[in-house]
């Protein structure tokens, strides 16, 4: 059941004529993991940013859960509905990891003792142990600071998991694990996926791929 | 987002601190300015009005004054003293003259002649107001004079013109050498009569000479020919030859900032003070010596404050600029995470900001403190103001610097900050 749908979106610089994206048309669904593939300065960014909420399209309109995002607060939708997950993990350097995983639930209010508890749940989901903790990011191996980035991306409860790049910097293993953590996270916890990448492996490993070119895109699997 | 704010603070101590330690060393840096420069000027003040400035008149040749065969050694006309004294400048004066007497004789109490063996000639007359810098300006002077019983250093402030002994004769008082009185032989009480060349009149010329009677009433023991008369008997005495000799100008202290002022007065009175042209030399190296290099600190302080007030405002700014931009990265996994615009860019200021408000109230109380220790509580309490003047310039400049690095970090793109480049 798709749970985002975009619906033959553009998108325009602000400066210049180029266009972006040109009549995208797509749609996720709760409980897979979709795949965007394509060349470098495709689109893929700013298709990731209008589906982070991080702008809005020029053109055409963003569903989620049948709500039209140009009536909803962008930033309201990236606290509750959306999270991202970065190639290079964009933890909090000076919070512990704890702290980071706790911060999108304080953000929306959550009292801190519950807000640790979740974090504690979500940490042992991605396979963090609780020594690990009180450790700075960068204490934690690229594998480790991933999932912590995925503990948090979970955290605020969001069901659409955005992912840019999510194994570039991880080696083979590490690449397989997180690859296989977003997997478990859709097909067992219902979450949407959505991998913008450049591994193959990981267009292997999705339910669905679109593949995007020159602002256009098509589904290929 | 407070806890958020002071994790941030805490957790980045060499950040905070620069932040902290910047604006409290500015504040107590630009204070140390102005107290040392009102300590400089309140010393340069306590120098002017207390440092004692003479002024001496003096002729411009050193060739002696002589008419009609007579060397007058008076040259300054005593009105220019007066007309000087009435200028409010000059807090005292010190006037001598000096005339010579071709003899002295002593007489007996009753004024006869007691022996003309007890003559003496080539004695020169001295007439001063005050015996003492009369001998501090005269080496041959000797020490202290001894006054007889009845009289003391008061003799030479009195007006003696209309003072007759007891006999009538209008007599003198006078202080003479100690060895002058041993050689003729005196007794207290004893009277000396002094012979002077006063005029020249008629042709061929003839010398006038006036008889003054003198009572002795100390020695000092210097030269042997000196006499010492009070100057008002010695214009009675001395006749045609009143002028001064010697001019010395005390400025009043109080007066010295409008020295130059003083210098234009008396360079205009000059061409006509004197029986021949005189000058006017000034003892002012000690005020100027002490005070040029005052006068050069207070006026590199005066031009150092703005510029340090200056440097500190745009360091502020710069620092708030500089902090702000390298939290680049974090405004951005803000926005991600669902901050407001608003919202990251209050984090971002207050990160900066907190730091150096701590700072700027450390470092304010601090120079408050400093003034009230280096300065009179007058001084200390007009600083007060301005120093707060200055803290709150500090606060809304790094305020503004952090504005509008904020305002430029959440205008960009999050992700164009956090995507890694290809």
């Amino acid at each position: 059941m798709s749970i985002l749908s975009v619906n033959n979106v553009s998108y325009r610089y602000k400066k210049g004529d180029r266009m972006a994206l040109n009549g995208v048309t797509c749609e996720f669904e709760a409980g897979k993991v979709a795949a965007v593939v394509g060349p470098s300065g495709s689109g893929k960014t700013t298709l990731l940013s209008i589906l982070a909420g991080l702008d809005r399209p020029s053109a055409g309109s963003v569903i989620l859960n049948g709500a039209d995002l140009s009536a909803k607060d962008l930033d309201q939708y990236r606290r509750e509905d959306v999270s991202v997950i970065f190639q290079a993990f964009q933890l909090f350097p000076l919070l512990t990891v704890m702290e980071n995983v706790c911060y999108p639930m304080e953000l929306l209010g959550a009292a801190q003792k519950e807000a640790k508890a979740k974090a504690g749940e979500l940490l042992r989901k991605v396979g963090i142990g609780e020594e690990k903790w009180k450790r700075y990011p960068a204490n934690l191996s690229g594998g480790e600071q991933q999932r912590v980035a995925i503990a948090r991306s979970m955290a605020s409860g969001a069901q659409v998991l955005l992912a840019d790049e999510p194994t570039g910097n991880l080696d083979g293993e590490n690449s397989r694990n997180v690859v296989a953590l977003l997997s478990r996270l859709a097909h067992e916890e219902n979450y949407c996926v959505v991998i913008v990448t450049h591994d193959p492996a990981i267009a292997d490993a999705s339910d669905t791929v679109y593949r995007m070119a020159d602002g256009v895109l098509t589904r290929e699997r | 987002m407070g806890r958020y704010v002071l994790r941030h603070i805490l957790r980045a101590p060499g950040k905070s601190l620069l932040c902290l330690v910047l604006a409290g060393a500015f504040m107590v840096g630009l204070m140390l300015i102005r107290v040392s420069t009102i300590r400089s000027e309140n010393e340069l003040e306590h120098l002017y009005t207390t440092t004692t400035v003479t002024a001496e008149l003096i002729k411009n040749s050193l060739a002696p004054i002589t008419r009609k065969g007579i060397t007058y050694t008076g040259y300054v006309y005593p009105s220019i003293v007066d007309d000087l004294a009435g200028t409010g400048f000059l807090s005292h004066c010190y006037v001598e003259a000096a005339t010579q007497a071709d003899y002295l004789i002593r007489l007996d109490a009753r004024g006869g002649v007691v022996d003309d063996r007890y003559t003496v000639g080539d004695v020169t007359l001295y007439g001063a107001e005050y015996s003492q810098e009369f001998q501090e300006h005269h080496a041959d002077a000797g020490g202290e004079i001894t006054y007889f019983d009845g009289w003391d250093e008061s003799v030479f402030l009195q007006s003696w013109n209309d003072w007759q002994s007891e006999d009538t004769a209008k007599v003198y008082p006078a202080v003479v050498s100690q060895k002058l009185y041993e050689t003729l032989q005196m007794e207290e009480g004893d009277l000396l009569r002094a012979g002077i060349a006063v005029d020249i009149s008629g042709e061929p010329p003839k010398t006038t000479r006036v008889v003054t009677n003198l009572t002795v009433v100390g020695t000092h023991p210097g030269s042997f020919n000196m006499v010492l008369l009070p100057m008002e008997s010695y214009r009675e005495v001395a006749g045609t030859d009143p002028n001064y000799q010697r001019v010395i100008l005390t400025i009043d202290p109080a007066k010295n900032h409008q020295l130059d002022e003083f210098r234009v007065r008396l360079s205009d009175l000059l061409p006509e003070g004197g029986v021949v042209p005189i000058t006017a030399v000034y003892w002012d190296q000690e005020l100027r010596q002490a005070i040029a290099p005052m006068e050069q600190g207070i006026t590199l302080m005066k031009t150092l404050y703005p510029v340090t007030l200056a440097l500190s405002l745009i360091v502020a700014a710069g620092i708030s600029i500089l902090l702000s931009l390298l939290s680049a990265k974090e405004a951005a996994i803000l926005r991600v995470l669902g901050n407001s615009k608003a919202r990251c860019r209050a984090i971002l200021c207050l990160q900066n900001i907190l730091p150096c408000f701590v700072g700027l109230v450390a470092g304010h109380l601090v120079a408050v403190v400093m003034a009230h220790v280096m300065l009179p509580t007058g001084d200390a309490a007009g600083l007060l103001l301005p120093a707060l003047g200055r803290t709150g310039l500090y606060l809304i400049s790094a305020v503004l610097g952090a504005a509008v690095a904020s305002v430029a970090m959440t205008a960009k793109d999050p992700l164009e900050l956090l995507q890694v480049k290809e």
